[in-house]
């Protein structure tokens, strides 16, 4: 198994599993947890086809972690965002758990 | 004059748009926030204006030096005129008609708004502007992270937030899957120049059509297609109505735009046979969005489930062009056609829909429901925002000679080209069925709130402000010019057409 | 675009523009609706006067202009929309006076409809006539004048139905007719509507043929048409072109479909003036007019095209005479203008058949062509007269007006010269034209339309000297204080009949000046006229005049006879005009056989099929789509866990299509 494949493995299992975690928590901080993992495994993998073999050993291109540095920071503000709203949310409802906010249906 | 200065002078001028507002409030002059804002935008609308008028060619923009891996570049070509275009002028609609309307819905942290609202059309203006994937990632999320603070933005309301929080996780995840695309295509190409990636993909092999799919998943949900769709029945009514105008109008758009310029450039319809997804996905979305409709009895939801429906119309649009160009490659021609109609119906809808939604938001002003059981006979009240709200619905359900008309009729004269292929018949047999329906519960809308009597006449009721009557009165009048002068129009769609399918 | 071309978009796009902004300015106060309506009657005008310069200017004719709307090429239908107009003497002179005329009347109507209540709805749809009827005789091809066709059918239906509340009340100044063909307004309307439809269905059919025989409708090719027509549609041409003359016999009121001008008269007197006298109804003539030159240019490969012009002359001959007859009896002065108006045109439709048969003589073009401008001038004059008569006796009955030469003098000279002009005394401009309508049809050979022609101008002068006598002569019957009309409406008829007067005056000028803008039109198709004026026509229709007036003379204005009163001579006489009074039971039996009928069969269709089959099926259908909606919005459920469920399923499908599915070749 070389490289490539596994960390690109690593990434699709984190992506897995933060999906698991969008649909099946309840608890709206989890949900937004589960984004961040997704975000962390597509940063993964990005860095993962920047990885060049150079000689013996392995050096990411400089574009791959451009875009991964700037990838992070818009996590981190989607994150930031995400969990203002949770609070927002925290203040309407007086609970974190995501069945009760479904007044918006149909 | 750099040809991306309107692109620059939205960026920096959200910035200067939020100190002006606060020294106004300041200084006391706190009605005329949001005017700087306005005033930028309407220069960027002139500027892209000019630029077309003069027929630019391809321009392109390099950050950080030609060659270099970390280069960031823009370019500048027909169709991101065309669409910027569509993006700047209902942008500056929708700026005109915030000014009264966040005064009179009292509206709290009002000098964040235009912030937003000037990073919102940057960032769209920025996707139409972008020549490499990452930039237009960037610009992409920056209009992302704009449109969820503008949907939250009542934070008084429950509504907003709930609405807000939903359209935030579903987006991301669609954002993610485009990032998860960028990253295959990144690892298949080395490098994310749009050029370089076209002549990269058809050595690909299956790693390209993973991002094929991922690329359609991820911008599919901007786009509202079914089942990506289920954000915007909340998003779009809980957000303010100018915004709920960007949101339906352009916002989405994006979406298509995105998908539109990734797929036919980057993936050659004539190789990698798409067509048939993008179809399929086109008539789930719009036969689902129109049977929703019908039930709703808010008026800003039953609008945002019809602009499901008409993002429907688009994809299948684009589908039947690259369903003609990979099964009958010379019938380039009724290709032509079909895109010509789909992008004659982003114009189309975007006039639309934004001049729907901002009627409607003068109604609900005058009445404090959304509800259409109480806002029926409400039009006759109001006759200047009624005749506009009804050439909006007009256009939108296809009257002829509307505009709205010739757009859904090209995509059907494009799937009728081929009489003998079942696939493009039926689909064009569910296309009118659809517009039919789509007509039906249009002209239903505007039956309800234009023609039937009210019991009582409203003291207070008179027409909208003038502030929030201007942009109404003035998109109408698109909508109208549009329709006459057509011919210039499609001649420049003909032009947008060369650069999409050379 | 040259000046030309815009002037001639701009004059009738003005009276559009005027019709649209009338509720607005009706917001602005009376004065300001009123006033505005009839500028932008003057500005039409003013644009169609600064035309004239054109037909002498030197341009080549005919002066096409084209608009683009629609191009894409791919499109395999309605692929190319254009609209154009074309300038030529024909339309530039029709469209002068359609404006000239038209002002005039607007002007009229200020006076004459103030105080009504619902006057915003009247300069709307005037306004809007003015332009569709414009755009009639402007257009270029058969679809563009189709559309201008309808709309001012449109107009004429709204506008004959103007006092739709059809009062009882009013029944002696709104309604027309007395029992048993006593209408109201709102049915006059509906039977103006239908029964032009009828014609116009007829010509749709007709200009569809053309389209598919011909490939083009546009008049300028299809003139040129003529020449390369494969054999086997030959036969089909002259069907095609009689199926076209159903509408202009619908829309001018000839034999068969006559019998809804008379009936128009319930409308107010400036929308007859202006519609049915002056405008409108000669739409048939113009039609026919347009069509002239291409049926020529295609009897040169077709000889059986020319049964056309046979056509034409024949109905507009018998057309003439029954009409002519009707009116001898008629008892509501605006009848008489009526079966008057129908029987002129039916004039001018004979010259124009009797120019087209005769080889090409230009004779009988301008002779209808000039008749139709002395017709329009005097028969306006006429009708706005006979408003301000109504007005002041308060009643449309002949029997209740009398005497008014007393105190409606300028009234009484401006009917009085109209109706010389109608009944074509020299030097009145009737006389020239009428001489030259019977000229064509002697220079044609068809004796016997001249016969018809000559026996129609004696009972045009017995009910033209009929009319004058009972309403000015003899003692006053009308109850209600009668006095001259105000300054604003006797203005405008005493311009038009001085016109009459003028126009007649210098008629040997226009007449050869006319002659020679078509003869260099048509050149190639026609002939001139021949050198040879004969003396016959001149001194037949003076005769005739004679024979006509002097007996009216002798009963009504020296004998003031009533309109009822009939000489003795027992049964018969009083047979006759029975037959007349009751329009030679046309009428009745078009009711009887197929209104009423169609009536009971739509009723029963209502009853038996709409209600129960289609009723049923709408209601099943939305309710069944209600169903489906209630059904598919509960995958709406509310819950974020849900929708990304949704998201992760579609985005398997998809990604499981395309690496699987041979997205690739």
């Amino acid at each position: 198994m070389n490289i490539y494949e596994l960390y690109f493995g690593a990434s699709i299992i984190l992506i897995v599993l933060g999906l698991y975690a969008i649909a099946s928590k309840r608890n709206l901080v989890r949900i937004v947890l589960g984004l961040e993992i997704i975000t962390l495994g597509v940063n993964l993998s990005i860095i993962t086809m920047g990885v060049r073999v150079l000689g013996g050993s392995y050096k990411v291109d400089a574009l791959a972690q451009g875009m991964v540095a700037i990838s992070m920071a818009i996590g981190a503000a989607v994150a930031a965002l995400a969990l203002s709203m949770a609070i927002n949310i925290y203040r309407h409802y007086g609970t974190f758990d995501i069945r009760k906010l479904r007044r918006l249906r149909w | 004059m750099n040809p991306f200065t309107p692109l620059f002078l939205l960026l920096g001028g959200s910035l200067a748009s939020l100190l002006a507002d606060q020294l106004l409030e300041r200084v006391g002059a706190a009605r005329w926030r949001g005017c700087l804002a306005a005033c930028i935008l309407a220069a960027a609308l002139m500027l892209f204006t000019w630029e077309a008028y003069l027929g630019v060619s391809v321009a392109e923009f390099r950050l950080i030096g030609p060659e270099s891996p970390l280069t960031a570049s823009l370019k500048l070509d027909y169709l991101s005129l065309y669409i910027s275009i569509i993006f700047c002028g209902l942008g500056l609609a929708a700026c005109i008609y915030s000014i009264k309307y966040l005064e009179l819905e009292s509206e709290t942290g009002v000098d964040r708004y235009y912030l937003l609202l000037l990073t919102l059309i940057a960032g769209l203006v920025g996707v139409t502007l972008a020549d490499d994937f990452f930039t237009l990632y960037v610009f992409w999320e920056l209009m992302a992270l704009s449109s969820y603070s503008l949907v939250a933005f009542r934070k008084w309301s429950w509504e907003a937030v709930e609405a807000g929080f939903k359209y935030l996780v579903m987006s991301t995840m669609g954002s993610l899957a485009v990032l998860l695309g960028i990253a295959v295509l990144y690892g298949i190409a080395g490098s994310l120049r749009f050029d370089i990636l076209a002549q990269s993909i058809p050595s690909g092999g299956p790693a390209a059509l993973l991002a094929l799919a991922l690329i359609i998943v991820g911008f599919g949900v901007t786009a509202a297609a079914v089942p990506f769709h289920s954000w915007l029945p909340d998003a779009h009514p809980a957000a303010p109505t100018p915004i709920s105008a960007i949101l339906s109008g352009i916002v989405i758009k994006a979406g298509a735009y995105a998908m539109l310029w990734s797929l036919f450039k980057l993936f050659t319809p004539t190789v990698y046979g798409f067509g048939v997804v993008l179809i399929a996905f086109g008539i789930l979305t719009m036969s689902f969005a129109n049977i929703v409709v019908v039930m709703q009895g808010d008026i800003k939801r039953f609008l945002a489930y019809s602009s499901i429906a008409n993002m429907g119309y688009i994809i299948t649009g684009m589908g039947i062009a690259a369903y003609i160009l990979r099964s009958y490659p010379s019938m380039v021609g009724a290709a032509a056609l079909a895109l010509t109609g789909a992008l004659l119906h982003i114009l189309n809808h975007a006039l639309g829909k934004g001049l729907s939604f901002l009627c409607a938001g003068c109604y609900i002003l005058r009445q404090g429901s959304r509800e259409i059981s109480e806002l029926e006979g409400i039009g006759a009240e109001m006759p200047a925002t009624t005749a506009s709200f009804g050439i909006g619905l007009l256009n939108l359900a296809g009257v002829p000679p509307l505009s709205g008309f010739w757009s859904k009729f090209f995509i059907v004269s494009a799937g009728l080209g081929i009489p003998s292929d079942g696939l493009l018949l039926t689909t064009t047999l569910i296309f009118i069925l659809n517009s039919v329906l789509a007509a039906g519960y249009y002209l239903w809308l505007l039956q309800r709130i234009a023609f039937k009597r009210r019991g009582e006449a409203d003291p207070a009721a008179g027409e909208a402000p003038a502030l929030m009557l201007a942009p109404v009165i003035a998109l109408a009048a698109a909508c109208i010019l549009i329709t006459i002068t057509i011919s210039p129009v499609l001649e420049f769609i003909r032009a947008v057409l060369g650069v999409l399918l050379g | 675009m040259n000046a030309w071309e815009i002037l001639a978009w701009a004059c009738w796009i003005t009276p559009l523009i005027g019709a649209l902004l009338t509720p607005l300015l009706a917001r602005l106060g009376q004065r300001a609706r009123d006033y505005g309506a009839v500028l932008f009657s003057l500005l039409a005008m003013i644009m169609t006067l600064l035309l004239l310069p054109l037909l002498f200017s030197g341009v080549e004719l005919p002066l096409l202009s084209r608009f683009t709307w629609v191009i894409l090429p791919s499109a395999p239908i309605l692929g190319r929309i254009e609209a154009g107009l074309m300038l030529d003497p024909l339309s530039v002179i029709m469209a002068n006076v359609v404006s000239i005329v038209s002002f005039l009347i607007m002007l009229y109507s200020i006076g004459y409809m103030h105080g009504d209540p619902g006057l915003t709805r009247y300069w709307f749809f005037m306004n809007f006539f003015i332009a569709n009827m414009l755009l009639l005789v402007l257009a270029d091809n058969l679809i563009l004048m189709l559309v201008g066709w309808e709309g001012v059918g449109l107009c004429s239906y709204a506008l004959i139905g103007y006092w739709y509340q059809d009062s009882r009340e009013g029944w002696l100044r709104y309604w027309v007719g007395e029992p048993p063909e006593a209408y109201p307004p709102s049915h006059c309307g509906m039977k103006a509507f239908m029964v032009t439809r009828f014609g116009d269905l007829l010509m749709i059919a007709g200009i569809l043929m053309i389209a598919v025989l011909a490939k083009t409708v546009s008049f300028h090719e299809l003139q040129a048409a003529g020449e390369s027509m494969p054999e086997p549609i030959k036969p089909l041409l002259p069907i095609a072109l009689i199926l076209i003359l159903g509408g202009a016999i619908g829309k001018s009121a000839q034999l068969p479909l006559m019998e809804w001008l008379p009936d128009a008269m319930a409308g107010p007197s400036s929308v007859s003036a202006l519609i049915h006298a002056a405008t409108m109804v000669k739409a048939g003539v113009y039609l026919v007019a347009r069509m002239f030159p291409i049926v020529l240019a295609w009897s040169f490969a077709t000889p059986s095209v020319l049964g056309f012009f046979y056509a034409v002359m024949w109905i507009g001959a018998l057309t003439a005479f029954i009409s002519a007859s009707q009116a001898v009896v008629s008892t509501e002065l605006k009848k008489v203008l009526a079966y008057s108006t129908v029987s002129q045109i039916g004039y001018m439709m004979m010259a124009l058949g009797a120019g087209g048969l005769a080889a090409g003589m230009i004779q009988g073009y301008v002779g209808s062509l000039f008749h139709l401008m002395n017709h329009a001038v005097f028969k306006a004059a006429l009708f706005l007269a006979a408003g301000s008569v109504i007005h002041a006796c308060g009643s449309r009955f002949l029997r209740d007006m009398g005497g008014l030469r007393r105190y409606a003098p300028i009234t009484f000279w401006s009917m009085l010269l109209a109706a010389l002009a109608l009944m074509g005394l020299p030097p009145f401009g009737g006389f020239w034209s009428k001489d030259l309508v019977l000229a064509a049809t002697l220079s044609a050979g068809e004796y016997a339309v001249f016969a018809i022609g000559i026996a129609t101008a004696i009972l045009t002068a017995f009910y033209s000297v009929r009319m004058i006598g009972l309403v000015f002569y003899g003692s006053p019957r009308s109850g209600a204080e009668a006095r001259e009309a105000p300054k604003i409406m006797w203005i405008p008829y005493l311009i038009l009949a001085s016109l009459s007067l003028v126009i007649g005056l210098a008629a040997p000028l226009l007449e050869h000046g006319l002659e020679e803008v078509f003869a260099e039109h048509f050149s190639g198709l026609m002939t001139t006229r021949e050198t040879a004026p004969t003396l016959l026509t001149p001194i037949a229709s003076i005769t005739a005049l004679a024979a006509g007036a002097i007996p009216a003379y002798l009963l009504y204005v020296r004998g003031a006879w009533g309109p009822g009163r009939m000489a003795p001579g027992g049964g018969l006489i009083e047979g006759l005009r029975r037959l007349l009074l009751r329009r030679y039971y046309i009428n009745a039996f078009y009711y009887r056989a197929l209104a009423e009928p169609s009536l009971r069969l739509a009723r029963l269709l209502l009853r038996g099929f709409e209600h129960p089959v289609i009723e049923g099926f709408n209601l099943a259908l939305s309710a069944g789509v209600r169903r489906a909606s209630d059904l598919v919005r509960r995958l709406h459920s509310g819950l974020l866990n849900h929708y990304v469920i949704g998201i992760i399923l579609g985005a398997l499908i998809i990604i499981a299509w395309i690496l699987l599915g041979g997205v690739q070749p």
